[in-house]
C-alpha cells in the first residue's frame, strides 16, 4: 500500500472521529443548555425523551427531518436554499486545525490528533498547517455569507433586519478578536495550534495568567461573534422573531440551529487551547487520555456560556457596536502593545514579568470598564434611587 | 378653586354658560354638568386653559344609545384637574345624525376614546383628525354597541325590525367605493391590514421599509399590532392597530343580569381578575346605596392587593423576558403560583375567581387561607430583593432601559396617562390615595414615585410598588375585623344555605337572586380605582332594571397605549419592545 | 505542497455530504402541502405593507468598508507576532516598528471616530 493511501486512511479516520466528537458535542450541548438552565429557572427540563431526557435533541432532530420544508413564494430560491448550507459547511470546517491531543505514535508512523496536523510516515512527511489559527478567523469570517444571504433571499422584514445586524456585528467583533488573539501569539511564537499548546506546556503557565485581558476579549467577542446571549441581537425573538432564519423550516432551520452549536464547540475549543494549555495537562502526558482533558476545558467554557444565557439580559444593537468598536479594540491593541513591550525589552524572564503585569492589568481593565459604565451612568442621571412622596389626604403633592 | 364657580369665571366663554343641569358636593371638588352639544369644545377648551381649573387629564368619554329616544346618544365626558384631585363629568344629548366637535385639540387621548365611540356608535365628531374604527374590523357593517345592533350577528328578520339592520351596500359605499361584495369579502384580510396602517402607507410610498410588529408577536403582550416605519432599525414614526381580541363584553353584559356579567369582568385584565370585580361592584353598590361590613372590605382590599402583586411579577416576568434576561420570567410565575393558590385556595379557581361580588364577597376566607397569606409574606420579601440583585444594578439592564421611553409629565396627563407610568413622572396620584374606596384610608402605605419618567423608573416604581402591596397585605392580615364579610340583605346577596330549611322567604330569594338578579335604582355612577395599570373604573347605567343598560369600562391601557408613538420615535426596535414591557398592557382590557 | 491539504478536502467532502444529505433527506421525508398563506412572508401575521427592499441607512455598508480596511492592517500584525519571540535583539526594534505601523492605524482609527462613523444613535 502506498504510503499516501495511508495517510489518507488515518486522515479520514481522524476527520470521522474529530467531526463524530463535534456532531455528539452538539447534541450533548443543546441537552444540557436545556438541562442546565431549566436548574437555573427551577424547571426540570427534558426528561421524557431516553435517561434524563438525553435523546431530546435526537428526538428534535428527527421531528425537524420530517416537517415540511416550506420554500416562501417571495424568496430567492437558490440563494434561501443553500444560505443554511453556507453557514453550516464552514462552521464544520473550522475544527481542521483544533488539535484534540498531541502525536500519536503507531509503529513507525506518528501523527498529531488534528485533522490537518503533523503527519510522518515512511517516505511521507507532512507538517502542521501554518496558517492554523487564520483558518479558524478566515472561516469565522465565511459564515457571515450564509447569515447575510439567508436574510436578504428571504422576503421578509424581520429577516432582513435580522441579516443586516448580524452582518454588522460578525464583522465589527472578528476585529477584537483577531487583535485579542495575537497577544498569545507572541508568547507562543506560532499561528500553528499545536505550538500555541506546547509552548503553555513549555512556559509551565496557561495563557490565561499574562493574558487576561486577551482571555476575557476574546471570550465576549467570540460569544458576541457565534451571536450568543447576551449578543444574540440577529435572533433575538423578543424584537426580530426569529431573525434571519424566520421564514426557514424544517430540516434547514436546524442547520441553523446546528451551526450555532459547531460554533460555540469551535470557539470553547479555540479559547482552550490558547487560554487554558489545551489538551496538555501539565503533570499528566499520556496522549490517550488528552482528548479528554480537552473536551473537559470545553466543556468548562460551555457551560459559562449557557450559565451567561441564564443570567443576563440582552444588550442593544448600537450599545454592542459601540462596544466592540470603541472598547473591546482599542484595549485590545493596548494589551497587545504591552506584551510587546514586555517581550522586547524583558528577554531574560519574559513569561514572569508578562504574568505579573498581565494579571495586573486584566484587573486594572475589569475595574477600569466597571467604573466607567456605572459613573458613565451616574454622571448621566445624578439620583437614580426611588423618591417616596408622602401624598397628603385631600390631594396630592406634587 | 371650587368647582361650584365654575361656570361663571371669565375664561369660560358665553357660549359654554348655558348649562341646562347642574349638580355637585357642596365643598366643590366633584361636579357635574349638562351641556349643549355645541358648547363642549369651546367648554372644554375653557376648562383645560383655565389655570386655576386646570382640568388637565381626561378620564374618558363614552357614551349612551338612548334607543328609541331623541336625541338618542348621550356621551359622557369624564376628566380631572390633577393634582388638585377635582373631577366633573359633562353629558351632552347628540340627535341621530348630528355631529358634535372633537375636544382632540384639547387632549390628546381624545383621539382614541372618540373613535371607539364612533366605531361602537356610529356617532360622528366633526374635525376629528383620523375617525376610523378602532375596535371592530374594518369590513364590519353596524355599530355593535347601538340597541338595535343584534347581541351575536344573528338576529331574525321580522317585518318589525328589518329596518334597522343596516344595509351592507351602505356601508361598502361608504368606505370601498367601487368594489362588489365578493371581492371585499374574499380581501378582507388584505383590507384590515391596510386599513389598520392608513396613516403610515405615506412612508411605504417613500420606500421606506414598514414593518407589522405583531399581532402575532412574542412582545406585544397578546395581539397588538404596532406599524413601525424604519430608517434602518430607528423608528421614524409608529401606529397601533388594535382590537383583536375585542370580544364585546359591554355589549354582552347588556343582556346579563349584574351577576353574569360580573363573571365577564374576569376575562377583561384577565393578570388582575379580582380587581375587575372589584371595580365593576363599586358603582352599583353605589346605585343600590349600600355599605359593605368592615371584614368584607379588608377582605377585598387584601385580595386586591394580591392581585397586584401577581399581576406586577407578570409585568416583571415579561419585561425582563423581553430584554433577554429569560429566567426572571420563571422567577416571577414561581412566586405567582403561590398567588394563585391563595386563589384557589379561596375560590376554586385559579383565575377567572369572580369572587369580590355585589354586597361583599362570595364566601367568606376558608381554613388555612390565613396561613397561606401569611406564607407567601414570608418567603417573598427575600424573594424580591433577588430580583433587584439580578436587574437593578446590572449594567446591561441600566443600558437598556435608562432614557429609554421618555414621556413628559404635561405629555403623560394630556394622554391620560395614569398609573405606575404616570407616577413614574414624579406624580404622586394613586387613586387608592385621592379618592380612597373600600377602606384604602385605613391603610398606610406610600405611593412611590420616580423622576426620570423612562423605562427603568416605572420598573423602580412597579417594583416599589409590589413592596407597598405587600404592606397592605400585611395590615389587613392582622387588622382583619370579625363580623360579616357581605350585608344581609338577601334581595341582592343569597341568605345562608341554613336558612332554606326555616325560612319560606328564604327559599325564595335563593330562587330569585340567581335567576332574575336584584332590582338597581335608575341612574348612573362610575366609581374609580387603581388597577396594576392605573386608573380602572366602570361606569354603569341603570334604567332601573336587573341588567345594566350600558356597561363602560374605563380601561387604564386604553388610554396609555396611545402615548406610545411619542414614546418610541426615534428609539430602536429593540426599544419597542422595552418600552412596550414598560406599559405593561393587556390587550384583553385594551380591547375589551 | 498540495498534501497538505488533502485532508481538509476529506473534511469538506463529509461537511457536505452530511449538510446536503440531510436537506435531501428532509425533502423527501417532509410533507409538502403548500397553500398561499402559508407561502406568504411571515410579518406577524399580517399581509406585508410594501417589500423588503426598501431604504435602508449606508452605515451598515460602512461598518463593512471599516471592517475589510481593519482586518487587512490586523492581519498584518500575525506575521509580525510570529517572528517576534525569534528575534532576539532585533525585538526592540521591531517593538517600534509595529509601534509606527499601530500609530498609522490609530491616526485612521481616530479619524473615523471623530467623523462619527462609529456612532450608531
Amino acid at each position: 500500500m502506498p504510503e499516501i493511501l495511508v495517510f489518507l486512511l488515518i486522515k479520514l479516520i481522524l476527520v470521522i472521529v474529530i467531526f463524530a466528537l463535534w456532531m455528539t458535542m452538539v447534541p450533548l450541548l443543546i441537552w444540557l443548555e436545556r438541562k442546565v438552565i431549566a436548574d437555573i429557572q427551577v424547571r426540570l427540563g427534558p426528561n421524557r425523551v431516553g435517561p434524563f431526557g438525553l435523546l431530546q435533541p435526537i428526538a428534535d432532530a428527527i421531528k425537524l427531518i420530517m416537517k415540511e420544508d416550506i420554500t416562501p413564494a417571495l424568496v430567492d430560491k437558490w440563494v434561501y436554499g443553500l444560505a443554511p448550507a453556507m453557514l453550516m459547511v464552514p462552521a464544520f470546517l473550522a475544527i481542521a486545525v483544533i488539535p484534540i491531543g498531541g502525536v500519536v505514535t503507531i509503529g513507525e508512523r506518528s501523527f498529531a490528533l488534528q485533522i490537518m496536523g503533523l503527519y510522518r510516515g515512511p517516505g511521507l512527511f507532512v507538517p502542521e498547517l501554518d496558517a492554523g489559527i487564520l483558518l479558524v478567523l478566515a472561516l469565522s469570517s465565511l459564515g457571515v455569507y450564509g447569515v447575510v444571504l439567508s436574510g436578504w433571499s428571504s422576503a421578509n422584514k424581520y429577516s432582513l433586519l435580522g441579516g443586516m445586524r448580524s452582518s454588522a456585528q460578525m464583522l465589527s467583533y472578528e476585529l477584537p478578536l483577531g487583535v485579542a488573539l495575537v497577544g498569545p501569539l507572541l508568547l507562543a511564537g506560532t499561528l500553528r495550534l499545536n505550538g500555541v499548546v506546547e509552548a503553555q506546556a513549555d512556559y509551565g503557565i496557561w495563557f490565561i495568567v499574562p493574558q487576561l485581558v486577551a482571555f476575557a476579549i476574546f471570550l465576549m467577542s467570540g460569544t458576541a461573534e457565534i451571536n450568543r446571549s447576551p449578543f444574540d441581537l440577529p435572533e433575538a425573538e423578543q424584537e426580530l422573531i426569529g431573525g434571519y432564519h424566520t421564514e426557514y423550516s424544517s430540516f434547514r432551520f436546524a442547520m441553523f440551529f446546528m451551526a450555532e452549536y459547531v460554533n460555540m464547540v469551535t470557539i470553547s475549543a479555540v479559547a482552550a487551547t490558547f487560554f487554558l494549555g489545551g489538551y496538555r495537562l501539565f503533570f499528566n502526558d499520556i496522549v490517550w487520555l488528552q482528548p479528554v482533558w480537552f473536551v473537559l476545558k470545553l466543556m468548562a467554557f460551555l457551560y459559562l456560556f449557557i450559565w451567561v444565557r441564564g443570567t443576563l439580559p440582552r444588550v442593544r444593537y448600537d450599545q454592542l457596536m459601540k462596544l466592540g468598536w470603541k472598547v473591546f479594540l482599542p484595549v485590545a491593541l493596548g494589551n497587545l502593545l504591552v506584551t510587546g513591550l514586555v517581550i522586547a525589552f524583558s528577554p531574560a524572564n519574559t513569561i514572569l514579568v508578562m504574568s505579573i503585569v498581565g494579571a495586573l492589568l486584566g484587573i486594572a481593565t475589569f475595574f477600569g470598564l466597571s467604573y466607567a459604565i456605572v459613573y458613565g451612568l451616574r454622571r448621566r442621571r445624578p439620583e437614580s434611587e426611588r423618591r417616596v412622596v408622602e401624598p397628603t389626604r385631600a390631594g396630592v403633592s406634587e | 378653586m371650587n368647582n361650584n364657580e365654575l361656570i361663571t369665571r371669565d375664561t369660560v366663554p358665553e357660549a359654554a354658560r348655558s348649562v341646562a343641569e347642574k349638580a355637585g358636593t357642596p365643598e366643590g371638588r366633584e361636579m357635574f354638568l349638562r351641556a349643549d352639544k355645541d358648547a363642549i369644545l369651546p367648554l372644554c377648551r375653557a376648562l383645560h386653559d383655565d389655570p386655576a381649573l386646570k382640568y388637565n387629564f381626561l378620564s374618558d368619554i363614552t357614551a349612551v344609545d338612548l334607543y328609541k329616544q331623541e336625541p338618542r346618544f348621550e356621551i359622557v365626558y369624564r376628566m380631572y384637574s390633577i393634582p388638585d384631585g377635582r373631577r366633573l363629568w359633562i353629558k351632552t344629548a347628540v340627535p341621530t345624525g348630528e355631529e358634535v366637535e372633537t375636544v382632540t385639540s384639547v387632549w390628546k387621548n381624545a383621539d382614541w376614546l372618540e373613535r371607539e365611540v364612533y366605531d361602537m356608535f356610529g356617532a360622528r365628531f366633526t374635525n376629528h383628525p383620523d375617525l376610523r374604527r378602532i375596535l371592530m374590523p374594518a369590513n364590519w357593517i353596524g355599530h355593535p354597541l347601538r340597541k338595535d345592533h343584534p347581541l351575536g350577528n344573528e338576529e331574525v328578520q321580522f317585518t318589525i325590525n328589518k329596518d334597522d339592520i343596516v344595509p351592507q351596500t351602505a356601508f361598502l359605499n361608504e368606505h370601498f367605493e367601487g368594489m362588489d361584495f365578493a371581492e371585499y369579502v374574499e380581501r378582507g384580510d388584505e383590507i384590515n391590514t391596510f386599513y389598520g396602517a392608513a396613516n403610515m402607507r405615506k412612508y411605504e410610498q417613500e420606500g421606506r421599509i414598514v414593518l407589522n410588529m405583531g399581532p402575532q408577536h412574542p412582545s406585544t403582550h397578546g395581539v397588538l399590532r404596532v406599524i413601525l416605519a424604519l430608517e434602518g432599525e430607528t423608528i421614524i414614526d409608529a401606529d397601533q392597530d388594535i382590537g383583536y381580541i375585542h370580544t364585546g363584553i359591554e355589549k354582552t353584559a347588556e343582556s346579563l343580569i349584574y351577576q353574569q356579567a360580573l363573571t365577564l369582568t374576569d376575562r377583561m385584565d384577565y393578570v388582575a381578575p379580582l380587581m375587575n370585580n372589584f371595580a365593576y361592584v363599586l358603582p352599583i353598590e353605589k346605585l343600590l346605596g349600600v355599605e359593605i361590613p368592615p371584614r368584607g372590605q379588608f377582605l377585598r382590599v387584601m385580595l386586591n392587593e394580591l392581585s397586584r402583586i401577581g399581576s406586577h411579577l407578570i409585568w416583571l416576568g415579561t419585561h425582563a423576558l423581553e430584554l433577554g434576561a429569560v429566567s426572571i420570567f420563571l422567577y416571577g410565575f414561581r412566586d405567582r403560583e403561590i398567588l394563585l393558590d391563595i386563589f384557589e385556595l379561596l375560590s376554586g379557581q385559579r383565575m377567572m375567581t369572580s369572587w369580590i361580588n355585589v354586597g361583599g364577597l362570595r364566601d367568606d376566607i376558608p381554613e388555612g387561607f390565613t396561613d397561606l397569606v401569611r406564607y407567601f409574606l414570608d418567603v417573598f420579601p427575600s424573594r424580591l430583593d433577588d430580583y433587584h440583585a439580578l436587574l437593578t444594578k446590572n449594567p446591561i439592564w441600566l443600558e437598556r432601559t435608562k432614557g429609554i421611553g421618555y414621556l413628559s409629565r404635561e405629555d403623560a396627563l394630556n394622554y391620560g396617562v395614569s398609573g405606575p407610568i404616570l407616577r413614574a413622572t414624579g406624580l404622586a396620584w394613586d387613586v387608592r390615595k385621592v379618592w380612597p374606596y373600600s377602606a384604602y384610608e385605613e391603610f398606610e402605605f406610600d405611593i412611590p414615585t420616580g423622576e426620570n419618567s423612562d423605562v427603568y423608573d416605572r420598573y423602580l416604581v412597579r417594583m416599589e410598588e409590589i413592596r407597598q402591596s405587600l404592606r397592605i397585605v400585611e395590615q389587613a392580615l392582622s387588622k382583619l375585623p370579625e363580623g360579616n364579610y357581605r350585608i344581609e340583605d338577601y334581595k341582592i346577596v343569597l341568605p345562608p344555605r341554613q336558612r332554606l330549611d326555616v325560612s319560606m322567604e328564604a327559599l325564595i330569594h335563593h330562587f330569585l337572586v340567581p335567576t332574575h338578579g336584584f332590582f338597581v335604582p335608575a341612574g348612573d355612577a362610575y366609581v374609580s380605582t387603581e388597577s396594576p395599570r392605573g386608573e380602572m373604573g366602570f361606569y354603569i347605567v341603570s334604567d332601573g332594571g336587573t341588567k345594566p343598560y350600558r356597561m363602560r369600562m374605563r380601561s387604564p391601557s386604553f388610554s396609555t397605549l396611545q402615548s406610545l408613538p411619542l414614546m418610541s420615535k426615534g428609539h430602536l426596535v429593540a426599544d419597542v419592545v422595552a418600552i412596550l414591557g414598560s406599559v405593561d398592557m393587556i390587550m384583553g382590557e385594551v380591547d375589551r | 505542497m498540495l498534501v497538505q491539504y488533502l485532508p481538509f478536502l476529506v473534511l469538506f467532502i463529509v461537511a457536505v455530504a452530511f449538510a446536503g444529505g440531510a436537506m435531501v433527506l428532509s425533502r423527501l421525508l417532509g410533507p409538502k402541502r403548500p397553500s398561499a398563506t402559508k407561502l406568504e412572508p411571515y410579518e406577524s401575521g399580517m399581509v406585508p405593507i410594501g417589500g423588503t427592499r426598501g431604504r435602508f441607512p449606508i452605515r451598515f455598508y460602512l461598518v463593512a468598508l471599516l471592517f475589510i480596511l481593519f482586518d487587512i492592517e490586523i492581519i498584518f500584525l500575525y506575521p509580525w507576532a510570529v517572528i517576534f519571540l525569534e528575534a532576539g535583539a532585533a525585538r526592540v526594534f521591531l517593538f517600534f516598528e509595529i509601534l509606527v505601523f499601530l500609530g498609522v492605524i490609530t491616526v485612521g482609527y481616530v479619524y473615523i471616530w471623530r467623523k462619527g462613523a462609529l456612532d450608531w444613535e
